[in-house]
């Protein structure tokens, strides 16, 4: 037989959703992320919300702008245009390329999960700190290969890097599932008595 | 299994990315665009008021041209009037048949590269029996990215003619245009491989992976 886990060292239970059958809890998940994602994208579009959006991306580009000139670069941000000034290249950077719609589809998927309420503002932090972080990478990439080449800039920035992100938000959600679905740790060893 | 680590897959679903993003580009995408304009002129043709007249080609620099029939009460109007210029003519109002508005080639590209996405997840993910699920979500995708043609032309001749920017419709219209720019070429290729994928789908929304199959006994015939 083996010596009980003790519950302090285990992972704190999902709090209202753990005593739902566990096909209850998918069918809930699979009406509620729709539900979510629309009220989600539908908020990025409302004129009152437009405002913060924007403010967010200019402040986005300014940091882009200032990370560039600290490693050595040319960049100047104006508004949400970032630009190279020794040579005129320029790159706006529009509402959906602020990674605000990839983490709107982060969010609907971990709010709509049957977790804590605990786990999901862990799930949250996290993972749009995640979305964010790979965002800013983005735009630093994108713009250099504009300044490089134009067409690759377009394909990069429409097929590949879009593609790429989604991918991301889902093996990050992935991982936030699988860290719930973890077994508990054990206090120790188990000992056969 | 470990196929079922999330950043395994994640590798696994960027190789086949870069692979599917190329066959997609290179072999797939000329074939694509001819079907979606072969299908937009189609809709536009049935639409109500639509007529031979309706065409839409696909120019060198892979811009699009809608040509669509004006309606009367449309070119009528003191604002259509214009901007086709009647008072600068100064010969009363002009008549047109059909008009032409171009769009950027870069939307209906696009609204395909849901395929190489979707297909690069089925590629990645575990499991087997992959050729019907990749047949039936690339027909849905494909329906998709119809509907998507149709918004863009919807937008595109309406925007021009300041029909749909004002108001509820506007803001459906614009709503519309998001999702399909914006949302579903990116999100519908992962719905689609989670509904399609029962593996997949067991994995990542519970953590686990599906029960198996079965392993195989053989069968012991009853003697006498």
């Amino acid at each position: 037989m083996a010596r009980k886990a003790s519950s302090s060292h285990t992972r704190a239970a999902p709090a209202e959703e753990s005593s739902a059958p566990p096909k209850n809890r998918m069918l809930r998940f699979l009406v509620l992320f729709p539900i979510f994602l629309v009220v989600g994208f539908c908020g990025l579009l409302v004129p009152f919300v437009h405002p913060a959006v924007t403010a967010f991306t200019r402040g986005l580009v300014e940091v882009s702008a200032m990370v560039i000139r600290l490693f050595g670069g040319s960049a100047a941000a104006h508004q949400v245009t970032l630009q190279n000034p020794s040579n005129g290249f320029a790159m706006e950077v529009l509402d959906g390329c602020n990674g605000d719609d990839v983490a709107v589809l982060l969010w609907a998927a971990i709010l709509a999960y049957p977790a804590s309420w605990r786990q999901k503002g862990q799930g949250l932090l996290a993972g749009t700190a995640a979305i964010y972080v790979i965002n800013f990478l983005r735009i630093i990439s994108l713009f250099y290969l504009g300044q490089y080449n134009r067409e690759w800039f377009e394909f990069a920035h429409l097929y590949v890097w879009e593609s790429v992100f989604v991918l991301l938000t889902l093996t990050i959600f992935w991982m936030w599932v699988r860290r719930m679905a973890a077994p508990p740790r054990r206090e120790g060893p188990v000992v056969p008595r | 299994m470990p196929q079922a680590d999330p950043l395994r897959f994640l590798l696994r679903a960027l190789i086949f990315l870069a692979l599917m993003l190329a066959l997609w580009w290179l072999v797939l995408l000329n074939p694509l665009l001819a079907g979606l304009r072969l299908s937009a002129q189609m809709t536009l043709r049935f639409l109500p008021g639509g007529n031979s007249i309706s065409h839409v080609a696909i120019g060198p620099d892979r811009n699009w041209t809608f040509q669509v029939p004006a309606p009367a009460a449309l070119v009528n109007q003191a604002r259509t009037q214009q901007m086709l210029g009647a008072a600068a003519a100064g010969s009363g109002p002009i008549k047109i048949r059909s008009m032409k508005v171009e769009g950027a080639g870069k939307y209906p590209i696009l609204f395909t590269v849901s395929l190489p996405l979707y297909w690069a997840i089925l590629l990645a993910a575990p499991g087997r029996r992959r050729l019907l699920r990749m047949a039936s979500g690339t027909a849905v995708l494909a329906a998709f990215s119809l509907l998507s043609i149709e918004v863009y032309a919807v937008r595109l001749v309406g925007g021009y003619f300041h029909l749909t920017t004002e108001g509820l419709p506007g803001f459906l219209m614009d709503f519309a245009m998001y999702l399909a720019v914006g949302v579903v070429p990116y999100l519908a290729p992962v719905l689609m491989a989670l509904s399609l994928d029962e593996d997949l789908r067991g994995l990542i929304l519970t953590g686990e992976a599906a029960p198996a199959a079965a392993p195989a006994v053989p069968r012991h015939r009853m003697g006498h």
